[in-house]
């Protein structure tokens, strides 16, 4: 040990520690007291924690980055955005919005949504499991729509993209590999042409998370109406005019796809 | 087999590629040991599965990440997560590392992700039976406290580690879960290198009566003149089974567990690292028992 960390308390023998494992200044590894060696072996741990734990919770983005990129972009994150929560599964929220600064993320701005799409999915697969409380349909025929209100699955999660992040994820985690090359050349089309703004789904009808961009005219409106915490009637009022939606037809498709937890009275 | 009334309990690591193997092979270990972080979620296929995997088998939750030696409190959201998971599974099990991962940057709490030595004081032993004994009063559960391997040194250190878990034992009442591979690991970065020698000195200082696990693991042996990097991710050395054998002469009948946790093998072969676990076991047990 230094001087200075010798004459300091416990907690800053530990934050020594701390502090060389974590600086990119080889002069204060090399004047930390403690064995270089041991250092750099602790801090290329902490960096393959960091990027296993990463491409774990982040695929498509892994998927899209070389080796060297994830490396720096793992690095660069690791300073900006260190683990506070003791699981490195818990560690990567801000990632999405720390790659919009990045010049990968420049050069390549679908990669901010698709961090953002593989945070979502990443929690929807760890997420409460729910299950639709059927008896509250009921509420359905007893109730005004005024005083209808709906609790979604914990896991529906909405995101507003200007990029094809739906292929993009089926690109690159669709189990049939003839899906993966459509959903390839979908995203490339999509990509080479103007962006056009869409909302894309998650939602968890069982254990494995879904990803699907919201098609049905009207939808992402009424279902933004729903769970901001408007009442169904408002949600109806919203798409009155939309000639392509049915609630019918959203209600039976809701119920497949586990996106409604319960219906509420208000 | 029961020695003293106590049955041998041999176990392996249970890790994600091998939930398809342990729910649709037969038994073939008395238990397996997660670590618990890894089942923080709310709910999700991992956790289904665990609770699948509990009617089956005796689990046990091993923790990675309180840092039960950090100067700084561990934070509650993490305690709750663990209570949670400990209500969920009911391990019989329950054991942590004697090191430290939560400091401060820039003044926030952050979380070292690794596990990081302590100096071995009366200042760090106080400070851990401290948060020791909030935890498992937190919990209503004993802890089981694990040695760990190192790659630094603290020169302050004036205790051994052995002294240091045998006095946070008698003082928490918690128990010590012994690694013999972090002794090895130990032995070759900052002693001799004789692993029998410091497997014996380590383990003659321990109380009998107070080692509830041990640990048994494998890594690679360095190049001359470089620390040994506890990876495990090999079979278990012949050095680390000798030591097993001694720690077995010593303390008898306690629960044991092959751990793997990178370049994963087949279940088989874990399968195959707890049989001869038991074997060796067995034939120690059974010549003292002659």
């Amino acid at each position: 040990m230094n001087t200075q960390c010798e004459s300091e308390s416990v907690i800053n023998e530990q934050q020594c520690l701390l502090e060389a494992i974590w600086s990119d200044d080889p002069k204060t590894i090399a004047e930390s007291g403690f064995d270089v060696e041991g250092i750099y072996i602790y801090r290329r741990n902490l960096l393959a924690n960091a990027q296993r734990a990463l491409s774990i919770s982040f695929p498509t983005v892994f998927e899209l980055l070389d080796s060297d990129a994830s490396e720096h972009i793992t690095q660069q994150f690791l300073k900006s955005s260190p683990p506070t929560q003791g699981d490195w599964a818990q560690w990567g929220a801000a990632l999405a919005s720390f790659i919009e600064t990045t010049d990968v993320g420049y050069e390549y701005p679908y990669l901010a949504d698709c961090a953002a799409l593989d945070w979502h999915v990443h929690c929807a697969l760890h997420g409460i499991d729910q299950i639709f409380q059927q008896s509250s349909l009921q509420l359905l025929g007893n109730c005004e729509p005024e005083h209808i209100f709906v609790k979604f699955n914990h896991n529906v999660k909405l995101l507003e993209t200007k990029y094809p992040l739906t292929d993009i994820f089926q690109a690159h985690h669709d189990v049939d590999e003839q899906q993966r090359t459509i959903s390839m050349n979908n995203a490339q089309k999509a990509l080479a042409i103007a962006p056009k703004e869409q909302t894309v789904m998650i939602y968890r009808p069982e254990f494995q998370p879904k990803v699907t961009t919201l098609l049905m005219a009207g939808e992402d409106v009424f279902m933004r109406c729903l769970i901001s915490g408007q009442s169904l009637a408002n949600a109806l009022n919203l798409v009155s005019e939309s000639k392509h939606f049915s609630f019918e037809n959203w209600l039976m498709k809701a119920i497949e796809r586990n996106l409604i937890y319960t219906f509420k009275e208000n | 087999m029961l020695v003293n009334n106590k049955k041998l309990l041999v176990g392996v690591g249970l890790r994600h590629p091998h939930f398809t193997d342990i729910l649709t092979t037969p038994k073939q270990v008395d238990f397996v040991e997660v670590h618990s972080e890894n089942f923080f979620g709310q709910g999700g296929a991992a956790l289904s599965v665990l609770s699948q995997v509990r009617e089956k088998y005796l689990v046990s939750l091993h923790s990675t990440s309180m840092g039960l030696g950090s100067m700084h409190d561990i934070p509650m959201a993490y305690l709750e997560r663990l209570k949670s998971l400990t209500q969920t599974i009911d391990p019989f099990l329950m054991s942590e590392h004697a090191c430290f991962t939560w400091g401060k940057q820039h003044g926030q709490t952050m979380h070292s992700g690794d596990l990081l030595p302590i100096a071995h004081t009366h200042l760090n032993l106080a400070r851990m039976c401290e948060q020791v004994d909030k935890v498992q009063s937190f919990l209503g559960r004993e802890l089981i406290i694990e040695n760990v391997s190192a790659y630094v040194k603290f020169d302050g250190s004036y205790l051994s580690e052995a002294e240091f878990l045998t006095e946070i034992c008698q003082r928490t009442g918690a128990k010590i879960l012994l690694d013999i591979n972090n002794i090895a690991v130990n032995s070759l970065n900052f002693e001799e290198g004789n692993i029998q020698q410091s497997v014996a000195d380590y383990i003659n200082v321990l109380p009998v009566e107070r080692v509830a696990q041990i640990h048994l693991a494998g890594c690679q042996m360095p190049t001359l003149g470089q620390l040994v990097i506890d990876d495990h991710a090999r079979p278990v050395s012949d050095e680390v089974w000798q030591g097993y054998q001694l720690a077995i002469e010593r303390f008898g009948a306690v629960p044991t567990l092959i751990e793997w946790d990178n370049d994963l093998p087949q279940w088989s072969v874990l399968v195959d690292e707890a049989r001869k676990a038991r074997d060796i076991a067995q034939a120690v047990l059974h010549k003292e028992s002659a």
